[in-house]
This record gives C-alpha cells, sequence and structure tokens, in this order.
C-alpha cells in the first residue's frame, strides 16, 4: 500500500517534469527524454505489478473487494493495452497532394537515406537523435570503399535562415543587395535578392516600393536612363509573355546558355557542342503510375522533356521541374556510353492566373535599382508617388542617398553581382511552444574529397544534398523513417470550408479512393474531422493540411494501427465499474473505513 | 462607387476630434442590427462591446454605452474619435518602443498613427520570425495587440468590418463599405434607399437629433432585414443575445451568492435560523439565475459550453453549487451551501471582471471540436469533477480554519472531513471517467488513445495525487489533519491541469483554450493557501494555543 502511494506519486512528479520540458523545449525533446523512455516505461510496469499484488494480497477475496479488485483488474487491462500499442502500434501520418497517390506512411523516428544516382544502390540509416545540440562524431555513412560521410553536429530545433554569398561560379547566380533604409525614426536592413532575374525583385516598405530588376541588354539599360516613361518597365511585362513559357538554363564546358522553352519546342537548338529540343512542356505536372502527365493550363509545377544530343549523336532524355531544381534530371532514354557532364535547370516565367481580387491603386514612391547586362554597374532612379522621374545614377556603396519621400535615406551595403543564396540553420534562439521545429544536421566529407568541400553542409529535416565524388553523385536524404502500406490511398479531391465571412477553416474533408492491387479493391471514401477511414486494420484520420498559393493542396492523415485498442476500452469500462462498486454500491465498506478512521 | 466613403467624408465638417455623449438617443434599434463578424452572425451590440472590450478594455467608454461608441466611429470618427485617449495599451516597454508617454494608460487614433514607422518595424520583424516559426516575445505579443486595435478601428471607420447586407449569392455578408452603388448584388434602387437611411443616419448623429436618428435607425434596420430576405436572423434571436449581453446574468447570481454567503455566516455566528433560510432564498436565486444565463449562452451560441477558459470557470462553479445542494439534500448541513457559494461567487467575480484572461466572447469552434458528442461529454464530466474538487477544496479550508480556531471541536472536524471527504469522492470518479472519456473522443477524433499530451498528462496527474491520497488515508498514513492538508494541496494540480496547462503552459494539442494573464492571482492564491495551512499545522502541531 505504501508502495502504491510512492509509485503514485513518483509517476505524478516525473509527468509534471515531462510537461514543463514540453513547454521548453518541445514534445520531440519530452519524448526523448521521458516519454519514449525505457525507465519510464518500467516505471509503469512498477505501477502495474503494484497494482497486481495489491488484488493478489487478498486473496481469497470476499464480497466487499469486489470493487476493489475490479477497479484494479480495469488498471491493469489498460495498462496491457497500452504495452500492446507500444510494442506493435504504428502511429504516423501521410501527406497527399491532391489528384495524387501514396502509400507511405512518415513515421516519428528519423531516419537518413542515401541513394546513389543512376543505380538502385540505395541505404537508410537510423539516426542516433540527440536530444540537445551536438557536435562530434556522431554517425558514419560509408558511401564506397574510400568515401565517407560523417555526421558531426545535429540541431534539434533549427531555425532555416538565408544566407547571401558570392557564387564560387563565374557567371552563375543572381544580382543581390543589402540595403539599409533610415530615417529619423526607423532604420531596417534587408537583402534584396533576384531569385527570378527575369522579374526581378521588389520589396515593399510603408507608402515605398524598392524594385531591382537586371538588364538583358543594352536597350533595357537605355530604357532604365530614359526619364520619359515613369511607369517602371516591371509593371509593363504583362503576366503572360505570348509563347513564352520560360527558359532552360544549361552549363556545359564551363559556359551557361539561356534557351527559350517556345523555341525549344519547335526547332532544335544549338548550344556549344550539344543540340536541344523540348519533346512536351507540362504546365500542370504530375506523376501518375510512373507516367508524367499534364494536369491542367494553370502554370502549378511547370515542367519540361528536353532532349539532349552531343555532337557524337548520343542522346539523353532530361525531364526538369521549375520548382525542385534540385531532382536528378536525367530519366531513362540515354543512347550514349556515359552520361554528358551537363547540369540542366528550367526557369519558368509562365504565372498562375491571377484571382480577381482588387488590385492596390494607392499611388507608391518608387526607388529602382537596375543592375547592368555585363553585371558590372548598379544604377538607380527614384519616382515619386506622382510619377516624376528622377535621372538614373550610378551608385556609389555606403553612402546615404535620399529617396525623395518621407525624409527615407538608403545605403547599398553590398551589392554582388552574382550571387548564390545559402540556406543555412542555426539553432532556433526562441523555440515556440506547441510547434514542433524541425531539426537540421550537418555533414562532412572524410577521405576522399567531395564536392562538400572542406566546410560541409547542412540538410534541413525534410531536404536533402547531393554529394559527387569520383564521377559518382550520391543524394543524401534526411527524413523520417516510411512505412509502405500493401494499398495506396489516392486523394482526389481536397475541400476546406471556412466560417462565413473569414478565412479561418471552419471544416475540410478529403475525398479518397483506396486502391488495393493485391486484393482487386478499389473503394471511395470521404475523411473529414472526427470522420476517419478504416481499412485494412488501419485508421486513416484527416490531421491538417497545407495550402499554398497556386500549388494543389496537400492533405495530411494521421495514419494508425492500434492493436490495444480493446483493452484500452475494456479496461476503462472495467475500472468504472469498479470505482463505482466500491464507493456506492457498498456502503457498510465505508462505513466501516470512517469508524476506522475515527478510532485512529 | 463606394458610397459610404463620400457620406462619411461628408460629415466631417467642423470636428474637434473628441468624443461627445448624446443625451436621449435611443441606441434599441441600432444595436438590434445583425452583423457578420469573425464567423458569426451577431448584433451590433455584442460588436459594439467587443470591439470597444479590444480597444478600450472594457464595455463603456466614460458613461457611453459601446453601442454609441460604435457609432461614433461610423459615423464621426475623425470628427470625434481621432483626437480622443481612448486606445488602451498597458505594457511599459512597448510604450517606450513606439515613443509614447510612459505614463499614459490612453492614446489617442491619431498619436499612434504618428509614431506608425515605429510600430510598422516591430510588424516587420515579427513578421519574420513567423516565417521561421520562431517563437515571439512579449513585447511582439503586445505590439500584435496594438496593431489589431487600430486595424479593427480603422476597419469599423471605413466600413469594411461593417458587414451588414447578408449576401444572396454566398455565405459572405457584404461589408458597407465595400458596397458598390453600380455594381452590387442586391436591387439598384434598395441600395440607393439603404445609402438615403445611412446618409440620414448620419446626418442626424452629427446633428445630435435624437428624434430624427431613431427614425433613420428603423428605416435602415428595416431596409436591411428587406435585403437579407428570409435568411435574416429572426429579431427574437438577435433580441435573445441583445438580453444577455445586457443583463449579465452571472453578475446578478454572483451577487446573490455572495448574499447568501454571509447570511449563512450570520446564523452561523448568532445562530439564527431565520438568517439561514433567508441565505437558503439567496442561494437559490443565484443558482436559479446562474442556470438561466448558462442556458441563454448556450442557445445564443448553439453549442454546449465546452470551449474556453471563461465557460468553463462558469461551468464549474455552477457545478460546486449543484454537488453542495446534492450533498446537502443527505446531510441537511447549511455549511455545505455556505462553502460552494463562496466557490462560486471567486469564480463568478473572476469571469467577470477578467475579459482579457477569461475572454466572453463567443467565437466559432475550431473544426475539431464541432458537432461532436463525445466531446461534450468529455469536457463536462472532466470540469465537474473540478468543480467537486473546489467544492471540496473550500470545505477543507473550512476544515482547516477549525483546526487553526477551534481545534477543540473534534466532532465537527471529523463531520466537516466527512463532507470534504465525500466532495473528493464525486471528483475522483468523475475526473477518472473524464479522462478516460478523453481518451474515447481522442481515440475517436485524433487516432490515438493516450499521447502524452501536456493536458491529458495533467487531467492525470491531479488523478494520481487525489489516488495517492485516497490510498494514504486508507493506508492509514494520511488521517485527521494530514488528510485534509492533503486534499487542499491536491487541487494545485487540478488547477494546473484546468489553468496552468494552457496558461502558463501553452503547449500541446488543446490549445483551443490557451490564452494568457491571471498568473499573479493564482500564485497569490497558492502563497495564501500555503500560509493558512502553515498556520493551521501550527497550531495544530501545538505550537500556540490560542489566537
Amino acid at each position: 500500500m505504501k508502495l502504491a502511494v510512492i509509485s503514485l506519486l513518483s509517476l505524478a512528479a516525473v509527468l509534471a517534469v515531462a510537461t514543463f520540458i514540453e513547454a521548453a523545449y518541445g514534445a520531440r525533446t519530452a519524448r526523448l527524454l521521458i516519454y519514449g523512455n525505457l525507465w519510464f516505461a518500467g516505471l509503469l510496469l512498477i505501477l502495474g505489478a503494484n497494482v497486481l499484488c495489491a488484488a493478489l494480497i487478498r486473496l481469497p477475496w470476499q464480497r466487499r473487494h469486489w470493487g476493489f479488485v475490479i477497479t484494479h483488474i480495469g488498471i491493469l487491462v489498460i495498462l496491457f493495452g497500452a504495452f500492446m500499442t507500444q510494442k506493435f502500434g504504428v502511429d504516423g501520418s501521410m501527406p497527399i497532394t491532391e489528384g495524387d497517390a501514396q502509400s507511405e506512411v512518415v513515421l516519428s523516428e528519423p531516419r537518413l537515406t542515401v541513394m546513389e544516382e543512376n543505380s538502385s544502390n540505395r541505404r537508410e540509416y537510423s539516426l542516433p537523435e540527440p536530444v540537445f545540440e551536438k557536435q562530434g562524431k556522431l554517425m558514419e555513412l560509408k558511401l564506397g570503399d574510400d568515401l565517407v560521410l560523417v555526421v558531426d553536429h545535429y540541431l534539434p530545433h533549427a531555425v532555416v535562415e538565408r544566407s547571401v554569398l558570392p557564387s564560387p561560379l563565374k557567371g552563375v547566380g543572381m544580382g543581390a543587395l543589402k540595403l539599409l533604409l533610415s530615417n529619423g525614426e526607423l532604420r531596417t536592413e534587408e537583402w534584396l535578392l533576384m531569385s527570378h532575374p527575369d522579374k526581378g525583385v521588389r520589396f515593399n516598405l510603408g507608402p515605398a516600393q524598392i524594385i531591382f530588376t537586371k538588364a538583358w541588354s543594352k536597350n533595357d539599360e537605355a530604357r532604365f536612363f530614359s526619364s520619359a516613361s515613369e511607369k517602371p518597365e516591371l509593371e509593363k511585362q504583362p503576366a503572360k509573355k505570348s509563347g513564352s513559357s520560360g527558359y532552360v538554363s544549361l552549363e556545359f564546358e564551363g559556359r551557361q546558355y539561356r534557351l527559350d522553352i517556345g523555341k525549344l519546342l519547335s526547332q532544335w537548338v544549338q548550344a556549344g557542342s550539344l543540340k536541344l529540343k523540348a519533346e512536351r512542356y507540362l504546365p500542370h505536372a504530375s506523376v501518375e503510375q510512373n507516367k508524367l502527365v499534364n494536369r491542367s493550363a494553370e502554370p502549378l509545377n511547370p515542367a519540361v522533356e528536353i532532349k539532349v544530343q552531343a555532337s557524337d549523336g548520343s542522346e539523353e532524355k532530361h525531364v526538369l521541374f521549375a520548382q525542385f531544381p534540385d531532382f536528378p534530371t536525367l530519366h531513362g532514354g540515354r543512347s550514349g556510353p556515359k552520361k554528358l557532364p551537363a547540369r540542366l535547370r528550367m526557369i519558368s516565367t509562365a504565372q498562375p492566373n491571377p484571382h480577381s481580387g482588387h488590385e492596390e491603386r494607392t499611388a507608391r514612391g518608387r526607388l529602382l535599382f537596375l543592375q547592368s547586362a555585363d553585371s558590372e554597374q548598379l544604377f538607380y532612379k527614384t519616382i515619386s508617388s506622382d510619377g516624376k522621374v528622377s535621372a538614373a545614377k550610378p551608385i556609389s556603396k555606403g553612402k546615404n542617398e535620399p529617396t525623395g519621400w518621407m525624409n527615407l535615406q538608403f545605403n547599398v551595403l553590398e551589392w554582388i553581382p552574382n550571387a548564390i543564396s545559402e540556406d543555412k540553420p542555426r539553432a532556433a534562439s526562441q523555440i515556440r511552444p506547441g510547434e514542433n521545429m524541425s531539426s537540421a544536421l550537418h555533414i562532412s566529407s572524410m577521405g576522399q574529397a567531395t564536392d562538400l568541400g572542406s566546410k560541409g553542409a547542412w540538410i534541413p529535416e525534410g531536404a536533402s544534398r547531393s554529394v559527387s565524388a569520383n564521377g559518382k553523385r550520391f543524394l543524401v536524404f534526411f527524413g523520417s523513417a516510411r512505412l509502405i502500406l500493401p494499398f495506396s490511398i489516392h486523394l482526389e479531391k481536397f475541400k476546406i470550408g471556412t466560417d462565413p465571412g473569414t478565412q479561418k477553416a471552419a471544416s475540410y474533408e478529403s475525398n479518397v479512393e483506396v486502391r488495393d492491387l493485391a486484393q482487386g479493391i478499389t473503394k471511395k471514401a470521404v475523411i473529414s474531422m472526427n470522420e476517419p477511414l478504416d481499412y485494412g486494420g488501419y485508421t486513416f484520420y484527416q490531421a491538417s493540411y497545407q495550402t499554398e498559393e497556386g500549388r494543389p493542396a496537400v492533405s495530411v492523415l494521421s495514419v494508425n494501427l492500434d492493436p490495444g485498442r480493446g483493452f484500452k476500452y475494456a479496461g476503462s469500462l472495467i475500472m468504472i465499474v469498479g470505482i463505482l462498486m466500491m464507493f456506492y454500491l457498498n456502503p457498510h465498506y465505508l462505513e466501516r473505513l470512517l469508524g476506522r478512521k475515527k478510532q485512529a | 462607387m463606394k458610397v459610404f466613403a463620400v457620406l462619411m467624408v461628408a460629415s466631417l465638417m467642423g470636428f474637434n476630434g473628441y468624443g461627445q455623449a448624446r443625451s436621449g438617443f435611443d441606441w434599441s434599434a441600432f444595436e438590434h442590427i445583425a452583423i457578420q463578424d469573425h464567423g458569426r452572425i451577431k448584433p451590433f451590440d455584442t460588436f459594439a462591446r467587443e470591439s470597444l472590450q479590444l480597444v478600450s478594455g472594457s464595455q463603456s467608454w466614460h458613461g457611453m454605452p459601446a453601442i454609441e461608441c460604435l457609432a461614433g466611429w461610423i459615423f464621426a470618427y475623425d470628427k470625434e474619435w481621432a483626437q480622443e485617449k481612448f486606445i488602451r495599451i498597458d505594457y511599459p516597454e512597448l510604450k517606450k518602443k513606439l515613443g509614447l508617454v510612459d505614463s499614459d494608460k490612453y492614446f489617442s487614433p491619431s498619436e499612434l498613427r504618428s509614431q506608425a514607422p515605429r510600430l510598422e518595424s516591430l510588424l516587420r520583424e515579427i513578421a519574420r520570425k513567423e516565417r521561421l516559426k520562431e517563437g515571439l516575445s512579449e513585447l511582439e505579443n503586445r505590439a500584435i495587440r496594438v496593431q489589431n486595435q487600430l486595424g479593427l478601428l480603422d476597419a469599423i471607420a471605413s466600413g469594411r468590418a461593417i458587414a451588414i447586407l447578408p449576401n444572396p449569392k454566398g455565405a459572405d455578408w457584404v461589408a458597407i463599405g465595400l458596397l458598390d452603388q453600380h455594381n452590387s448584388p442586391f436591387p439598384s434602387e434598395k441600395v440607393t434607399a439603404l445609402f438615403g437611411h445611412l446618409g440620414a443616419l448620419s446626418s442626424r448623429f452629427a446633428a445630435m437629433d435624437a428624434n430624427g436618428w431613431q427614425k433613420a435607425a428603423l428605416d435602415f434596420s428595416g431596409i436591411l432585414r428587406e435585403l437579407g430576405g428570409p435568411g435574416y436572423p429572426s429579431y427574437k434571436n438577435l433580441h435573445r443575445e441583445v438580453h444577455y449581453n445586457g443583463m449579465r446574468p452571472f453578475r446578478w447570481s454572483w451577487i446573490f451568492y455572495g448574499i447568501a454567503f454571509l447570511l449563512f455566516v450570520l446564523s452561523f455566528v448568532i445562530g439564527s435560523s431565520y438568517s439561514q433560510y433567508a441565505g437558503m432564498v439567496a442561494i437559490v436565486v443565484g443558482f436559479v439565475l446562474h442556470s438561466y444565463g448558462f442556458i441563454l449562452r448556450c442557445v445564443v451560441s448553439g453549442r454546449p459550453p465546452v470551449t474556453n477558459m471563461y465557460e468553463s470557470v462558469i461551468w464549474v462553479a455552477w457545478g460546486a453549487v449543484l454537488f453542495a445542494f446534492m450533498l446537502y439534500i443527505k446531510y441537511r448541513k447549511g455549511v455545505l451551501l455556505a462553502a460552494s457559494s463562496v466557490f462560486a461567487v471567486v469564480g463568478l467575480i473572476l469571469a467577470d471582471n477578467l475579459p482579457s484572461v477569461l475572454d466572453p466572447s463567443l467565437h466559432p469552434l475550431e473544426p475539431v471540436l464541432r458537432s461532436n458528442f463525445w466531446l461534450a461529454v468529455h469536457v463536462l464530466t472532466i470540469t465537474s469533477s473540478y468543480a467537486a474538487f473546489g467544492l471540496s477544496l473550500v470545505l477543507g479550508n473550512v476544515v482547516l480554519g477549525n483546526y487553526l480556531f477551534k481545534p477543540h471541536q473534534t466532532n465537527s472536524i471529523s463531520q466537516l472531513t466527512l463532507y470534504m471527504y465525500r466532495a473528493e469522492q464525486i471528483g475522483v470518479i468523475l475526473l477518472a471517467a473524464g479522462t478516460i472519456l478523453g481518451g474515447v473522443w481522442a481515440d475517436y477524433s485524433w487516432g490515438r488513445f493516450w499521447g502524452w499530451d501536456p493536458k491529458e498528462v495533467w487531467a492525470l496527474i491531479a488523478l494520481l495525487v487525489y489516488l495517492a491520497v485516497l490510498h494514504g488515508r486508507f493506508a492509514g498514513w494520511l488521517k485527521g489533519f494530514g488528510f485534509v492538508t492533503a486534499t487542499v494541496l491536491c487541487f494545485l494540480a487540478v488547477l494546473m491541469a484546468w489553468y496552468g496547462v494552457n496558461f502558463v503552459l501553452g503547449v500541446g494539442l488543446h490549445a483551443y483554450g490557451f490564452g494568457t494573464g491571471g498568473l499573479p492571482w493564482i500564485v497569490g492564491y497558492i502563497v495564501l493557501q500555503i500560509g493558512f495551512i502553515g498556520a493551521a499545522y501550527l497550531r495544530h502541531a501545538g505550537s500556540f494555543k490560542s489566537l
């Protein structure tokens, strides 16, 4: 009995500590430190043993013991159910993009997966998950005889920040501008990064707009210098340039080429010693049954299929996705003996149809920057809100210049004509309660030199990183362990209902089709909040969703297999019956207890 | 063309920028106009109260009812309110950051507008952190609040927030400030008439013409009802909510509970049975009002009261009184009712007076909470257990008081201890059942029975500590004073599960009840409670003989 009190209280104390840990460091830390640990299971086990003993020492049970015994049996059954769930249950999630099918369940254990390009070589490593930030050799990934990658830094709560660096390769990269804006009240520093060289970058600050573009020709520069047109070039550019869906950028033999997709679709285009032709342009590409198909004319996931012919006549087929430049692009169809050392990327300029919202029509003051066509010079001019244009002038770095509105001054602190941006995780300074922040790890190479260089590379959770060495290319993916179900779920439609008059989601549901090829069953179902789908022993719940402008919605289902469920329900029921019997159906028992207390 | 803007600019003649009270105005027609706001259709009265609450932190401003302030913001914002210092900012650090006078409590819109760049640079930093999903500092949360205050005022003054025209083509109502005379879903002659009445309202408001205003308000609400057709909320429903807002049943019920408590105390002191009967009447009246307010709230919101801290406090106070009545029927002791009235008074006063902590406004439910039978059962069971524990807490303190002041009356002490134990038993059963029902609901809704979520865990901790006490008592470890003290202390676990998880920890899946504030009150209570126990212990242990 005393042991019972002690184990109850110690469990309560441990749990209390766990919740504070969760509040301070997030659910993952609490799971790693407390709930997921063996000793915690041990504590529960002690409690269980205790309960069992409490019931057994009262053998032979008398009538007045029934309530007591039933209650404790209930608790044991619940604990057994919990054990079954822990041991044999599955608890994961399944994100499905609208229009796609999915049979993978994402589990919570972290995993590193290494794939070798152009081979079926694929290895998975489960990751020791440190609770706190850890440096030093955490694990080794052996990619080849002499090629070893080392995980040497782990951040449990990472914030991915973009840093801007000069490009290591000449002629590769984009314009970047670090701007300080200040007046008496205000001081802001911003990087303007021309991630879309064709469209430039714009940045709104109160009543002002700052626009940074690049000239592609002397013509563009001349236009910038003529003060006649007060509308910036940027706004004149129509959303849809006729015929142009974007460009293919090709790096080959140290040179960079920019080839119009429209042109590529109609003819073979020469680029250095290579000839290229576009087979298909898919504005809304989707992979269905291992085939690349187009689903609409909206440029939601633009892709292009390119045939590349080398001078020796060998041909390669590449598929480029504008939104996923890091995907391996080679997709079979290689007729030559060895892979061409070319790098292809697609840049889409097509824009989704602007939706019919009202446009902002307030007049803004504008500050325009132009990077010259040869990327040697940077110019600026200002346009006041009533359309007055100042003369274009070259920039002098580090000098405060007036903008002409709001007493605002600007100062170009840095200008990198060819910059690259690098996503670099750092430890979060403040952990947002309730937010499951993603982790990140750092890899570097040991032994043989790789293109990681001496600095190595960060991989945020859910991202991959390519590593090349000795002519081989590997993809290192840091994500969660997966479970492949014997059937797939196809998301036909995802619907969000909002509270009237607001953007707040009031309900969401997924219209799905279960496709079980092994059993030859297809079955349609609707999964919504509180209305799960049961199939094949698994239960699918509507958990959450992700939407992003211009992309198909992603519905996140939580997937669950719980062999302990029946025990938990039964145990709960038994326990409640027991408590009721103990307290209310046996008044004599109570009187006796009270009587004993009075004597004490 | 947006007529609203033109009309409102026309009312700008001769402004002085300060609020003016309008005596003799009848607001009843105006406050019954239906508006769509935050996903709910509510009367103007509610909208006005909630808006003024957010902006100024109270439901009236210098004697002006909220509805009058709202009318002023719509019809005479620049003229009467732009210079009025009525926007409440409490956080000193934020005032410093925004360049405001630290000793002031209220600030005017124009004053804040002149500091817009400073606020903007704060908001830019917030947006950056949001993007990175980093936590926000208290200063930043306060800055968001100021932004909300200014944004709301701006949206009201420009008519963008005044969504009072039911849209025949969809669920989103049309805001009066966005209604375009030549391109609206309504017949153009109706729109013309609407703007005519609006113009009349505006000019009568400016002219301080109470009679003209009353007529214009009736015409205006009439045409809105006409435009809305059969889907427009009935006057009866709107009036029920206005009645609920105006009556404040929970304020009346705590007053009656308070009277009941005083009468019971009087009866214990002078031993008068009249006083006890009067106390009985008062507590019954309080309980009826309490129940009435509760039912009214459920009817107005159309759902069980299970969604936020405010409702749970009201429910728990109600439950404590209910359990006291049940125990009274068995034991016929006035002390039970007196104890429950103390608990109810404290709970209801807090609910009535701390709107920033316990938000009384009605909001649409989170998706996961909608139309769910198990949820209602689970939450009501759990919170009922809090009610029983609350009653046992007060009774426990009464016993401690006896230990402190009348330690020799062992008979009454053991009687009171029995009552406390009874309330505790009710609590344990309800908490065990509620926690399990929570598991059932979680299984049904999230796909797992138990997930070590902080709210679940704290409910379990509360259950475990009460079980430990009951086991300790059964084993003979805890008796008399120790048992009472342990029971009283166990309530701290309930406080943590009830308040602490949502307001202190602020993590987990039960996020729909999260809030901030109120911590000093809780800490103050804990200090007092422990001090009281300490004093009683010293007396019990014989450190001093008399007081």
